[in-house]
């Protein structure tokens, strides 16, 4: 049974048992991954998975099960344990599924994965990263093939099916020299193909060209107010927050957080401007479809500092009455800004070079403390030396209001692309 | 089936024509066969939802409450594995958990807390009747209102009462992760310390197979994921560093015999060293005499999320606190973050309680997810704390 034939006889099934909407996800992925440990390549595994997950609504009631099996019993199983849930949860207006639009099928990558490249690109970064830095342990690497088929179906008669294959790279290492090491760090990114060598690659390079320099890490002894400057690993942590936590559903529906009464005012420097680019040829790993059933468009969460949309899906979007995401969250890119990196840290007086937060979530306020890992010390316009046991407080709604310059370099991820931010206001503090 | 066993075949010849054979792996082999299925009578999904409804009502008595959440969590992690070195094992190891979080706002200024209640066990054998849930409910509710009230901690190095949840995520991230053998070979700071001290002799520190004083754990494994027969690790003994957790390849590489801690989460996911249930054992002081000996720092009870590094240095969130003025709590503390290097703040520990307590919800993210069990008793220790 084909995929369309499926979603079909579910979606008649569930019909029939009293669903008036429905909605099923299929999607199936394989892997084709190589792993390294402690220096040697060891390890070549493959893996067939994905799963069905299905929606059904009934009475303005909605329930939602899923399973990872295809069998017509085990499909039927799952529309069965929906509208059972359904039947126990509380009606809510504002279920719904998307409306019929036009139906259309996407294709992005290569069909199956070119094995040989993948054993020669492992083994080239491998042996260049260990001449380039001898002090860097790469503890863990892997370098995976995935091609993921979906479909997404309902009972509006929306029918929108991709097949993306992309290729991820990811490194997990520190330095360590005599008896001194380095924080652990790790990059990752996401290729449309192997043709360039991964040590070219800046979002896998820059961190262990930086892990060495680790090694000398000191205490800072000190504590005060003072800038920072967000690195492009960084920046990712913080956006997730802001985007995940504080104009998400259930933030923006309980009206909590500090952005939820902000829509259309300025939440942020002039500088920053934040955008959702699912479709753009530069993602190597696009969305073009979001999980309620639309077509994903290239959409702006904030412009020049000024906060244009929450991140909403179609039932945060009934709810409250704003606008759906057409982003529909995730691979973000920040506009590039007009200033080098080299300028920024000038720019700082006494701060901190932020690479790696380690620490809580923020709270409702945007309030955050936490580790400053793999970072530096900058005074008067200089990266003075590595810090360890440094924390960094500060409130995020203050720290996007201080935003004083966006770089002009940005590292593309493969999912999202991203720059180094400078702000002001952060409290850092050594032991 | 044939078709995967034909792909891993193809697979195995591929990398067998690039790299060298290494020397045989260890094995340990064990067959177990363990259920903690309930034997009672398993609630229908709609049951379960009017069990959450009875306790989403019972919320709704405190008015200064201005946003409530309910999560149940039922997971069942079931594994039947075989492996040619005639290991045959299963087990079905069920947690149930119900997570409530409630907020409140004071002076427009938000506050939020949240518990998590359960533990090994299908829902029918951890919980009975929603007015079970109530008592934790309302210290729920009386810790939030203080919290409210609290105020942001002095950023610093301190002197710290942990509470038994913050021993036992201390216990994970600070010294866990660093006798991970994966993470020793790597290159983590542990590989210095073997047979060193390395904290307070009233510092005593395992990962627990199945079984610690006496009671079955809160993340019971008899047999790893390779097949090998899961033994206790004694890690830090009376401040002394004393070995490692090791997965078969590992144990080859170290010349030690594997302590079954290779775990995998998933079938599609390869084993790999991990914690099972990882506890700092009890001392012989009071909670109260320990508070009492603090002339000025925290009581913190509440973690929320963690991690470590090589260095051993690491971080968890505390979620919920007082300070402590002249050997009294005072006044709770907003959100915060502890951190320290796990070897040299261990060595400032000065008083361990002789009580002990379980975290049976906890979860670890090291690559993939994993299901941990994390122990201990109070601790007093010096740290660094997050604040103004």
């Amino acid at each position: 049974m084909n995929k369309e034939d499926m979603a079909a006889r579910m979606m008649d099934r569930m019909k029939k048992r009293g669903a008036e909407k429905s909605q099923v996800w299929i999607s199936s992925t394989e892997t084709r991954q190589l792993s390294m440990e402690n220096g040697n390549i060891n390890q070549l595994y493959s893996v067939e998975g994905g799963d069905v997950n299905v929606r059904a609504i009934t009475g303005q009631k909605l329930g939602v099960a899923s399973i990872n099996k295809w069998d017509e019993s085990s499909v039927f199983s799952v529309c069965d344990r929906a509208l059972e849930a359904a039947d126990a949860s509380l009606a809510d207006a504002a279920y719904d599924i998307a409306p019929c639009s036009e139906n259309k099928s996407f294709k992005r990558g290569a069909s199956s994965p070119d094995m040989d490249k993948m054993y020669f690109r492992f083994q080239e970064i491998l042996s260049e990263a260990s001449r380039k830095y001898p002090d860097l342990k790469i503890e863990k690497g892997k370098i995976a093939y995935n091609i993921n088929n979906l479909l997404h179906a309902n009972s509006n008669g929306v029918r929108l099916d991709s097949e993306v294959s992309n290729y991820l790279a990811q490194f997990t290492f520190l330095a360590r020299k005599n008896q001194k090491v380095s924080s652990f760090n790790y990059s990752y990114a996401m290729l449309d193909n192997l043709d360039a060598p991964l040590l070219q690659n800046d979002a896998i390079s820059l961190k262990m060209e930086q892990a060495v320099k680790q090694l000398e890490a000191r205490r800072l002894g000190d504590k005060f107010t003072g800038d920072v400057i967000i690195t492009p690993f960084c920046l990712m942590s913080f956006i997730d927050f802001l985007t995940s936590i504080f104009l998400s559903d259930q933030f923006i529906i309980a009206k909590r957080g500090f952005l939820a009464d902000k829509l259309d005012n300025s939440i942020a420097g002039s500088s920053f401007s934040l955008r959702a680019m699912p479709v753009d040829p530069i993602m190597a790993d696009p969305k073009f479809f979001t999980a309620d059933g639309f077509k994903s468009e290239n959409s702006v969460l904030i412009d020049k500092g000024v906060l244009k949309s929450f991140n909403l899906s179609l039932y945060g979007a009934n709810k409250t009455g704003f606008d759906r995401f057409a982003g529909g969250g995730g691979n973000y890119m920040v506009d590039a800004g007009e200033i080098a990196l080299a300028d920024q840290i000038k720019n700082v007086k006494k701060g901190i070079l932020l690479t790696r937060y380690s620490g809580s979530r923020p709270n409702d306020q945007g309030d955050f403390s936490g580790v400053a890992k793999n970072s530096y010390y900058i005074e008067n316009g200089e990266i003075k030396y590595p810090v360890m046991e440094t924390m960094v407080s500060g409130n995020l709604a203050d720290l996007l209001l201080n935003i004083q310059s966006v770089s002009k370099k940005r590292i593309n991820f493969g999912f999202g692309v991203l720059p180094w931010i400078h702000a002001k206001g952060v409290t850092v503090s050594g032991k | 089936m044939k078709d995967i066993v034909a792909k891993a075949n193809e697979n195995a010849f591929f990398l067998a024509g690039k790299i060298r054979k290494k020397g045989s792996l260890p094995t340990d082999p064990s067959s177990t066969n363990n259920d903690f299925s309930t034997s009672k009578k398993r609630l229908t999904r709609k049951e379960l939802i009017e069990f959450m409804k009875e306790l989403d009502g019972y919320l709704q008595k405190y008015r200064d409450v201005s946003g409530r959440t309910l999560r149940l969590s039922c997971l069942d992690i079931e594994k039947s594995v075989i492996t040619s070195d005639d290991s045959v094992f299963s087990s079905m190891v069920p947690r149930t958990n119900i997570i409530c979080s409630l907020s409140t706002e004071k002076n427009g200024e938000k506050t939020n807390l949240n518990c998590v209640l359960g533990g090994c066990g299908h829902f029918e054998d951890v919980f009975t009747e929603p007015s079970d849930c109530f008592s934790d409910l309302d210290k729920l509710h009386a810790d939030l209102m203080k919290k409210a009230e609290g105020v942001i901690p002095r950023a610093g190095y301190h002197q710290l009462i942990l509470h038994s949840d913050l021993a036992g995520i201390l216990a994970h991230e600070a010294i866990g992760h660093t006798t991970e053998a994966d993470l020793v070979l790597a290159g983590s700071v542990a590989a210095n310390f073997l047979n060193k001290q390395v904290a307070s002799p009233l510092v005593t520190l395992v990962d627990f197979a199945h079984t610690a004083l006496g009671k079955t754990c809160p993340v019971p494994v008899y047999t790893d994921d390779e097949g090998t027969c899961a033994r206790d690790a004694v890690l830090i003994e009376k401040g002394i560093l004393k070995g490692y957790m090791h997965n078969k390849e590992s144990a080859l590489i170290m010349n030690c015999p594997p302590t079954g801690n290779a775990r995998a989460w998933g079938f599609d996911d390869e084993p790999l060293v991990r914690m099972r249930n990882t506890a700092i054992l009890p001392g012989t002081s009071k909670l109260e005499d320990m508070i009492a000996s603090v002339e000025d720092g925290y009581y913190l009870q509440k973690p929320a999320n963690g991690e470590a590094d090589s260095t051993s240095e690491f971080m968890f969130a505390v979620t919920m606190g007082y300070e402590i003025k002249k050997g009294k709590l005072g006044r709770a503390i907003k959100d915060t973050t502890i951190s320290g290097v796990a070897f040299d703040m261990l060595k400032t520990v000065s008083m361990v309680s002789d009580d002990m307590d379980w975290n049976g919800s906890g979860y670890c993210g090291k690559g993939q997810l994993m299901t941990v069990g994390m122990g201990g008793p109070a601790v007093k220790c010096m740290a660094n704390l997050g604040g103004r």
